[in-house]
This record gives C-alpha cells, structure tokens and sequence, in this order.
C-alpha cells in the first residue's frame, strides 16, 4: 500500500479510502476514544470514551493534572499507541484501522512530535536529526540537508548545525526538535509538555515560534500544564480521569466542541 | 597445589565476601542488579566464560601430554631408573658383578640384559606377518621379576616360560598375530631362528623395556643363554648386540628419579676403569613429560591467550554498558550519600558474582575442550611413522590453577572497570548529560613523558641485543608516552593518530628490520606483537571513524538503515573500539595461523625435491641383520644405492651441561654423487656438491639441519649456524671428537636422519656400532617409488625391511603438520565465539539502552524493518572492521617476517585467499546472525511505550 506524500490532501490508499475516509472537514475526528492499560491483573481505565474534534488550523491547547490522560490522549489519537474502543479519524482517514506499516508512513508525512524531553537522537547532529523527517518521506539527501538548515535557521539555531544535541542547552534541544517537527511540512503538529523542560524565558521562545508556525496554518495539538502556554492556544480543553471535562475557546470564552464521552 | 590456587581464589574473593555479609545494602544493590534480568545476566557469564574454558582446556592438553609420556615411562621402564652401557662383552661381565655391590639405601635392583635389534615374523597359513625392528632381550627372568621390588611393575611373569618358549609383548604380538604356543621366527646376524611363544607379557617396567621413540614395544624376551644362541656368529657387517646394566633405585618407579644423581655417583664409584656409560633414563623420559605437557600448555594457552583477551574486553564493555544505563541511579546513590567506594563496592561485588559463575562453568567447558582436543591430537599423532597414544586425564591441581588465573584476571579486570565506571559527577549523572571530554591534566604529561623516556631507553638497549620484546614494546611505549606531550602543539586526535600509525607500522615491520631477533624469539612474541598492533590499528581506526562513517554513508546516503546503523558506533568511538578490538585480535592470530599453514603446504612440493635430493626411496633394515647393498642391487628397477650407517651420538655445544642424544648419519662417495639433498646453507663452499665432498674428506666438518638439538636437550634458543663447534661422541665407548658445522640441510621430518657425518670419521669414531643398514636409493626412469618400496619390503623380510617412497613419507608429515594447524584454527576459533557472542550481548544492551530514541524514531515515522536492519548494519560495519584490521595487520607481519628474516625458514609469502575469504564472510555472518534476535526485539518497540517509560 502506498501513501503518497501530501500535498494539502490526506493520505490513504485507494483500497481503504472509501472504507476509511470521513466526510468531515475537521482535520482530527475522536469518537469515543477508549484506552485501558493492564498491568498484572489489574485495569486502569486511562480514556473513558472521549470525544474530540479538531478543524484545520486550529491550536489546540490540553490541560489537566498529572495522570489525568493527556499525554495518553495525545499517543492515542496521533496513532503512536493502540486504542480499545472508539475510532480516531486524521484528515478523514481512521489510523487505528492502517496496518502498523501503514500508520508509520502517515505519521512520517502527515504529523510532526515535540516531546517535554526534546527526544533528540543523541548520536546525530542537529542537522541530521532536522533532515531524518524529510529523508523519511523521500526526499533527496541533498535537499533534505538544505531544507533542515533553513529550518535551523528559521528556529535561530544557524550556528549550531554540526552540534550533536548534548553539546546543546536545553532551549536549544527544544528548538532543535521543533525544527525537526516542522521541517517535513507536517499538517498537524503534535507537542508534548514542549516547555516542561525549559526556562520561564526559553519557554516563552519556544511558545513564540509555534504560535508563529501555527499563524502560518499549521493544527497544532499542544499539551500543557502551564495556563501561561495555554493562553496562547485557539482552544483549551480540560482532561480529568480519562474524561474530557472541559471545552473553551480561547478569547470569546464560550464552549467550542463536544464534550466528554 | 589444588589448595593454594584455591586459597588464593578465596583470598582475591574475600572483599567481596566481606561486602556481602557486612553491607547489606551493597549487597542487596549487586544481587537484585543480577536476579533483575536474569537473561541477560546468563549472556554476560556465558560471554564471560570462555576464557576460563580457554586456559583450562589448555591445561587440560597439557596434561594429557604430561600423563602420555610418564605412561610411557612406567611401559616402557617401569623400576628402571639407570640404564648403564657397557663398552663389550667383557666389561659387562665385570660392570654387573661390580653394580651388584651398590649400596641397598638407594638402590633396590641390578639386572644385567642384553639386547639386539632383530627382524621377527610370523606365518599364517601362506601369509608371512613381520616386525622389522624388534628387540631380544636376554636376561634371567627371575632376577628381572624381582628387580626393582615391586614385580607388578616389571611386567614380568610369575613363573619364566619353559625351556625353549619364550615370552612377547603384547605389542609384538598384536604386529605378528601370534599367540601363545606358536611359533615365531628370529633373524638376526644372518641366521633364522625358531622359537614358541611361551607367554605374551604386557607393555610394562622390564617386559616392556625400550630406549626407542614412539609408543609400542616390540620385545623378545629370551634367558640370557638364548640370547648367545640367537646371537650366533657376528658378521662384521651388523651392529653388535648392546650389553648393560638396568638400575632401579628405591622409592618406585617415579619417586626413585629423586636419587639418580647419587646412584649415578655410586655407579660411577663402583665402575671405576670400566668407562660404562650411565644414563638417567627414568629422569630423561619425565623431564621429556614435564617439558612436554608445559610446552603444549604454554602453546594452547599462548594462542587461546587472544581469545582470553577478546573475553576481557567484553567484560569492560559490558561493565562500561551497565554503567551508563544504571547511570541515573548511581547519580542518586551519591546523592543520597553512598560513598564513590561504595559504588565500586557495590559494582565489582556484581562482577565477582559474574566472574565467580562464568569461571565455574568456564572450568567445566574448559574440561571438555581439552577432551576434544586430546580426541583430535590422537587422531593427528596417529600415523603409519608416528603411533602416539594420548591419554586423557584431569589433574585437579591443573583445574584449580586455570581457575585461579582465570578467576583472578577476570575479577582484575572488574575491579579496575568497575573503579573507572564509579567515577562521576552527580548532577551529571542524575540528569544524564554527557560527561565533558576530559581535561589536559598535568600528571598525565609527567607520566607519559617519563613513559616516552622509558621507552626511548628500553629501545636502544634491546636494540643493542637484539631482545625481542623491548624492540617491540619499547618504541609503543615510547610513542604513547609521547601523546600527551605532542598533544600540548597539536590537536590530540592528529597526535594520537600519528602515534598510533607508527606504532602499528613499527609493530608490523619490527621483526623484519631486525631479522636476526625473530629468529629465536618465542612464540609468546607473536602474542605481544598481536596485542600491539591491533591495539595501535584500532585506537587509528577509532579516531578515523568519522572519516570511514562519511565515506560509507556517501555510499548510501539516501539509506535511512544504513545512516541510523553507523550513527552509533561512529560516535560510541571508545564502545566501538573495544568490539572491533575483539573481532581484530581474534583475526589476527586465525589469520597468522591459516597463512603460515597455507605457506607450508605450498611449500611442499619444493621442500620434498630439497630432501629427497637425487634419490627416491629409503630403505631400512635391521642392524644386527643388514640387507646387503649386493642383493638390493638385485631387485629390478633400481639404479644407484647409497649405503647410509645410522646410529645415535651424544653431542654437546656450549651452553650444555650435559651432552644430548642426537641421531648420526655416516655417508660416503655414493651418496654425493647420486645427488645428495639441497642445502639450506652451503657455508663457504663454491656448491652444495663441494660442501658434501669437504664433510666426507674432513671428519672436522659435520652437516646439520635447523632443527639439530632443538626438540631434546640443546641450550634454550640454540640454533646451529655454520662454524658452531660441538663434541660428538660414542655412547657406548665415549670416545669423541669437536667437529664444526660446515653446511645446513633442510628439515627431513620424518626420515630422521639427524646429523649428516662423513663415513671414515664416522668409523674412526662409533668403530663397529656403524653399520649400513639404511640405504637410499635412486630408479630408472618409470619405475614407481611407492610400488617399489613395497616390492622390497616383501623380499628382504627377514632383514626387517621398511620401505618408503621418500615423497610419501613427506607427504605424511606435511599432513601432519597440517592437521596440528588445522587443530590451532578450530582452538582460535573459539575466540571468535567471544566476539560473536560479545556483539549479541552488546547489541541486546544497545536495545534496552537506546529504548526512548527508538520510540522517538518510530514516532517520527521509522518503519520497524528499518529500526532492525539499522542494528545489521551496525553489526556489520564493526565485524568487518575488526576482521579487516585483524586479517590485513596478520598479513601485513607474515609478509615482512617472511621477506625480511629467516624466522619462517623456506617458504614464500602467499595468501589463501578463498580460506580468508570464508573467515571474513564467516564472521560477519556469524555475527550479523547473531544479531537477529536483539534486531527483531528493537524493532517491535512500541512507540508510545518506550516514549512514555525508561526501562
């Protein structure tokens, strides 16, 4: 099955596009979204059912206290984890149904991942680790190379190309792996507590440049638990106990989408 | 023995005892690290193991060797201690009343015998079974039962058989296919005579009484007035019979060898004016077993010493694994306020748990290694010209010693591994944030200075005496000493790499530049040069990584599999180095191995031409019943007969307390002029015809070959050179002469000739002892050496014929050879299970260790084939690193040694290609193999869990 790289429409194969498709214009559709995770002979419930829809361009801000199910809700609904119930559907096209081989290549070229801790690989230089999206989706080494250097650029990390990311502070990681999520022109970008790890300053740099990115029409998904960081979301919605509790857009402060499950 | 090597096992261990019963926190730290994941805790000991199975099986080797040959010298001699040669009949008679007198403190038996070298044989039905050199002892057998005290180990009967019978061994009779009451047929001195196997005795003490090499007897053994019957009338043409005295000092047939130098003495007393010869035959033969045993055990261990040192570094690696993965919380530990001692405590008391259970099992392993082995050497030492029978044994004292060297050079090693690895920075650690490349430190310059100045002196003076180890390890250490001083000018990567570059060029070149040092250097040299090349080539190779890493990837740019497989080992620089030093020092020496092996067999053809001269069969006969070079002449097909007298000289050269049985081939005109061998060395002669002619005219002057007194008795690291002066002399007479080496032959292995000596001197010296019994002979054209031989060997029966077709016979030894090499290879390459089983270990460490980026990369979109094929990847580029590095450097040293030094004797430098291409793909097969398992595991990660847990 070949998933051909994205120009502005989803991905998915002509087998599975009929069956898998949605006709919906939210770029993110979540309908009763279950995970479950067994440990010995015990259960505990992480995500009860959970509804979420995300439009095109939208930044998404989730909040909720430890262990509430965020991180959890972002693996599962990026397809990095396997749900129990309910569907998700990116760009119209259900993930949980691709084979595992088939998820992998839509994650390559459909979304990018920012991580709390940066998740650089710690052997390759920042260059090398902007440029592995790009060669992931094909694109030709020399290109590759060019493309993630202006996007180091972009992030203001020009001088610091051929650094391997321990020799990096850690604002720099961050926006080394920033670059890394931006570099391949993701459609939706996830990030996972991106400023956990940084400084008040650092921070304020890193939530800056993904709201400039996000200006330019990029979803971004962003969890957080810092209100700070949330403001500068489109919408904010609040995890507890696996179940979606609340639903704000930013600004106008009235409900925006669906609610918990 | 046993309880001081186990002592010292218990001494080393008991820190760590101490730790266990005294800290219960280190020790809760160090079980629950082992019991956490007790697979791989199993890899690391069976990783860990074979080097404790390497040394014990070479002990084990040993030993069998030891007990082989004393089983020969309780067969063969039993209470016989001194073995006293009378010089004629008269003597003797007067020798053994006289020894009858010596004192009864130390001597417990005196028993006259006689002895001839006859051909014996049988008839069965129309077929004729023959014992060509078989020996008749006469003696009286109920003096020879009670000789010695003990008639269990004489071997001797209880009751002598009856008048006219007489009895065999058991070997002899196994040969004829005789059995008790049948009759046998004597031929000696040119007479037949009948005799009636009365009984057939075993192989033992007197029955079994041999001076002879190899492991059988073939004896007759006849009352004394038998023997005189037997001896009938002596021809002028056939050796006399030996007449002697057999001694068995008191304490049993090993403890009485502690007396033989004042029964010597006493024998020497008691003889006086009677010049006998006094030969310590008991002590020769243990002494034999005793170098022997050590010999192969130094050998085994000397070659499987680079796979105990391919283990040893995978112990560092693992420990340097385990280190950063528990790196975290180590940093905690120190937090919390455990003491960096404490930490090392704690590490090491996991590694003896390691060490202690892989030299256990090692131990076992090692046992049945050295079954296998000793299994394999019969096979080879079995051969038509060469019976040896092995006999395998395990000495508890050799077990315990190999454990304790094993034990202790495995706990040495984690110890020091576990102190470098305890040495951190907490918050460093905690947060784990790479450690900062390490600061020039000034004590590193003041010793690697006086490092540098070591060397320099150590060069110079083995320069000056051509010592091998310190032509060697001089300039390494005077190269590395001088890094950190050149470090200071320049950047320390080119430093080191320049540093390392020579070291490995002079490590290669070294032997060569000073030939005559290779020569008689040990074998333990090639061991050091080994360890110096290779490690000088791999800290080049590491700090070239980078350079290797873009020419690879430049390759492969676009092969996502390939960029993530080099990534780690380019830059893991040290990791790498250690693994690829384990493929490379293991390829090294497989490598040396296969090449010299190679390089014989190809020289084979040109070295039986050099041997074999003009002629092209040997035949042998009986001394005290020669074939007549009349009635040989008489066969049809043969052309030219060169009569040769064989005997056994002592010979003593400076160095040499004592002088050394050697073998003595008198020659005359006829053997020069039907095209005597080549020389290896001519000396001053115009050609290797005059050399020939000036030893037959000169009795001054003697030939030699490479080997002459260096397997028995010469001076450590003697090698003859021409104009080396020595004493020959009679055993029997003692009369002697110095002559000089005037030309050097090559090798004849199995012909045995010994010294070549010109026939005149020969007889001036060795009188009526010489004979011509063995005979050389050159055939028309057409006729088949191997066809002849037999043809011979059938007619002339009764003169004991064995005949030869001299290719044939170098054709046995070459197999031979070949097959002991063949033998080393498979013991080498064991050490590469080390490797293979090292980068298993590894490569499951690497899995766990790089979990998260895994996660992150199949975030990101990696598919898992490529996650797996990555880990090939890595397997292969360090595999193939390592076994190019090993197989280039071995090449690189066999070709300066051969082209440069005598040290390989004749042969041409040429490499078995297809052999070193099976290694090479071999190896990296094995090991990519190897790999699957940790391949697959890594790329079934999943990504949202290796993102959202640690371990």
């Amino acid at each position: 099955m070949i998933l051909p790289i994205p120009d502005g429409a989803p991905a998915a194969s002509a087998d599975t596009e009929d069956d898998m498709k949605d006709g919906s214009d939210s770029i993110l559709v979540a309908e009763g979204v279950r995970k479950v995770y067994r440990s010995g002979g015990d259960e505990v419930v992480a995500l009860h059912g959970l509804d979420l829809t995300v439009p095109p361009g939208e930044f998404l801000a989730v909040m909720g206290p430890s262990g509430s199910g965020k991180t959890t809700l972002l693996n599962c609904v990026s397809g990095l984890d396997d749900i129990d119930g309910g569907r998700v559907l990116v760009d119209g096209l259900s993930i949980h149904e691709l084979s595992d081989k088939e998820r992998t290549r839509h994650r390559a070229q459909e979304m990018g991942f920012i991580f709390q801790a940066f998740n650089l690989i710690p052997v390759f230089t920042t260059t090398e680790n902007v440029e592995l999206p790009l060669l992931l989706a094909g694109v030709h080494e020399r290109e590759a190379r060019a493309r993630a250097r202006a996007t180091l650029a972009r992030v203001g990390l020009a001088h610091r190309l051929e650094r391997r990311p321990p020799e990096l502070s850690g604002g720099e990681q961050q926006r080394v792996a920033v670059a890394r999520a931006l570099a391949g022109r993701p459609r939706i970008v996830w990030a996972d507590e991106p400023t956990g790890n940084l400084d008040s300053e650092m921070a304020q740099n890193v939530i800056e440049l993904l709201g400039e990115l996000h200006a330019e029409g990029l979803t971004l998904i962003l969890i957080t638990h810092d209100p700070t960081v949330a403001a500068h979301a489109d919408r904010l919605i609040t995890i507890r106990d696996g179940r979606l509790v609340a639903d704000e857009r930013l600004g106008t402060g009235a409900p925006a989408a669906v609610g918990a499950g | 023995m046993t309880g001081a090597a186990l002592l010292v096992s218990l001494l080393v261990s008991l820190p760590f005892l101490f730790v266990i019963v005294r800290r219960p926190i280190l020790r809760r730290l160090a079980v629950r690290n082992v019991v956490r994941r007790p697979r791989e805790a199993l890899l690391v000991v069976v990783g860990s193991m074979l080097g404790a199975a390497i040394i014990t099986g070479s002990f084990v080797i040993g030993d069998a060797m030891n007990a082989s040959i004393r089983a020969v010298a309780r067969q063969h001699l039993g209470p016989v201690d001194e073995f006293v040669l009378a010089r004629d009949q008269t003597t003797w008679d007067d020798l053994s009343r006289r020894l009858r007198t010596l004192p009864r403190s130390d001597v417990d038996g005196v028993l006259p015998v006689s002895t001839m070298d006859a051909a014996v044989t049988a008839y069965r039905g129309k077929q004729i079974t023959s014992a060509p050199h078989t020996q008749v002892i006469g003696l009286d057998f109920a003096q020879a039962r009670r000789f010695g005290g003990d008639p269990h180990a004489t071997g001797m009967p209880a009751q002598a058989p009856r008048r006219n019978d007489v009895a065999i061994t058991t070997d002899l009779a196994k040969v004829l296919g005789v059995h008790r009451g049948e009759a046998i047929y004597v031929n000696a001195y040119g007479t037949r005579t009948m005799l009636i196997v009365g009984d057939i005795l075993p192989r033992r003490g007197v029955a079994g009484f041999s001076l002879a090499q190899g492991q059988e007897s073939r004896n007759v053994l006849v009352p004394s007035w038998m023997f005189e019957e037997i001896r009938g009338i002596e021809s002028t043409y056939a050796t006399p019979p030996t007449m002697a005295v057999l001694v068995s000092n008191r304490g049993g047939v090993e403890n009485g060898v502690g007396r033989t130098d004042r029964v010597k003495a006493e024998i020497a007393r008691a003889s006086r004016g009677l010049d006998p010869q006094v030969i310590g035959v008991k002590r020769l033969v243990l002494d034999q077993a005793e170098a022997a045993g050590k010999g192969f055990t130094q050998m085994f261990t000397t070659m499987g010493s680079f796979g105990v040192v391919a283990g040893l570094l995978l112990l560092v690696q693992l420990f340097v694994m385990l280190a950063a993965e528990r790196k975290p919380e180590l940093g905690m530990a120190r937090a919390v306020g455990m003491r960096r001692s404490w930490l090392v405590g704690a590490f090491a008391t996991e590694g003896w748990m390691y060490a202690l259970a892989a030299t256990v099992l090692g131990s076992v392993a090692g046992i049945g290694l050295g079954w296998v082995l000793v299994a394999l050497s019969q096979q080879i030492f079995d051969t038509k010209h060469n019976r040896f029978e092995l006999v395998f044994v395990v000495r508890p004292a050799s077990i315990g010693l190999a454990f304790t060297i094993a034990f202790v050079i495995a706990l040495t090693t984690i110890v020091l591994t576990s102190a470098r690895v305890s040495r951190l920075n907490i918050i460093r650690a905690i947060r784990e944030i790479p450690e900062p490349p390490p600061r020039r430190k000034r004590r590193w310059l003041v010793i690697g200075t006086a490092g540098a100045a070591l060397g320099l002196l150590w060069t110079m003076a083995a320069a000056g005496s051509s010592e091998p180890f310190g032509l060697l390890l001089g300039p390494t250490l005077l190269f590395f000493g001088a890094a950190p001083l050149l470090s200071r000018a320049w950047a320390t990567r080119s430093a080191v790499s320049l540093l390392s570059a020579l070291t490995a060029g002079w490590g290669a070149v070294a032997l060569a530049v000073f030939p005559k040092t290779a020569e008689g250097a040990p074998v333990t040299i090639y061991v050091v040069q080994g360890l110096v090349l290779v490690s000088a080539a791999v800290v080049f190779a590491a700090l070239q990584q980078e350079r290797v890493g873009t020419a690879v990837k430049r390759a492969g740019a676009q092969a996502l599999a390939l960029r993530l497989g080099l990534a780690y080992p380019l830059a893991r620089r040290s990791r790498t180095a250690l693994t690829v030093s384990m493929y490379a020092l293991v390829v090294f020496i497989l490598t040396f191995i296969t090449t010299i092996s190679h390089m014989i067999d190809a020289s084979a053809v040109q070295a039986k031409a050099d041997v074999r001269g003009g002629y092209s069969v040997v035949v042998d006969s009986s001394t005290s019943n020669p074939i007549l070079v009349s009635d040989l002449a008489r066969v049809p097909g043969v052309r030219n007969i060169a009569p040769l007298a064989r005997t056994t000289a002592n010979f003593q050269v400076e160095g040499m307390s004592k002088p050394a049985f050697w073998n003595l081939t008198a020659f005359d005109g006829r053997f020069v002029a039907n095209g005597a061998p080549a020389l290896v060395d001519r000396g001053k002669y115009p050609s290797e015809a005059a050399a020939w002619r000036a030893v037959l005219a000169d009795p001054d002057l003697i030939v030699v070959d490479p080997s002459f007194l260096q397997t028995s008795g010469g001076p450590p690291g003697f090698e003859a050179k021409i104009g080396t002066t020595m004493t020959v002399a009679d055993p029997q007479t003692g009369r002697s002469r110095v002559v000089r080496v005037a030309a050097i032959s090559h090798s004849d292995m199995f012909l045995n000739n010994g010294a070549w000596y010109g026939r005149p001197g020969a007889k001036a010296l060795f009188g009526d002892q010489l004979v011509a019994a063995r005979f050389y002979v050159t055939l028309q054209a057409g006729v088949d050496p191997t066809a002849f031989a037999s043809r011979v060997q059938g007619r002339f029966v009764d003169n004991g014929a064995e005949a030869s077709a001299i290719n044939d016979l170098m054709d046995e030894a070459f197999t031979m050879t070949n097959q002991i090499f063949q033998l080393f290879e498979g013991y080498l390459a064991l050490g590469l299970l080390v490797g293979i089983a090292g980068i298993a270990v590894v490569m499951i460490r690497a899995v766990r260790e790089r979990r998260r980026p895994i996660g992150t990369l199949r975030a990101l979109g990696f598919p898992s084939k490529t996650i797996g094929r990555s880990f090939g990847v890595e397997t292969g580029f360090i595999a193939l690193q390592g076994t190019l590095i090993g197989a280039t450097l071995a090449l690189l040293t066999l070709y300066t040694l051969v082209t440069r030094s005598d040290a390989m004797g004749d042969v041409t430098f040429s490499v078995p290609w297809i052999p070193l291409l099976v290694l090479l793909v071999a190896t990296v097969g094995a090991s990519l193999l190897a790999t699957v398992a940790p391949a697959v595991t890594a790329s079934r990660i999943r990504p949202a869990v290796a993102l959202r847990t640690t371990d």
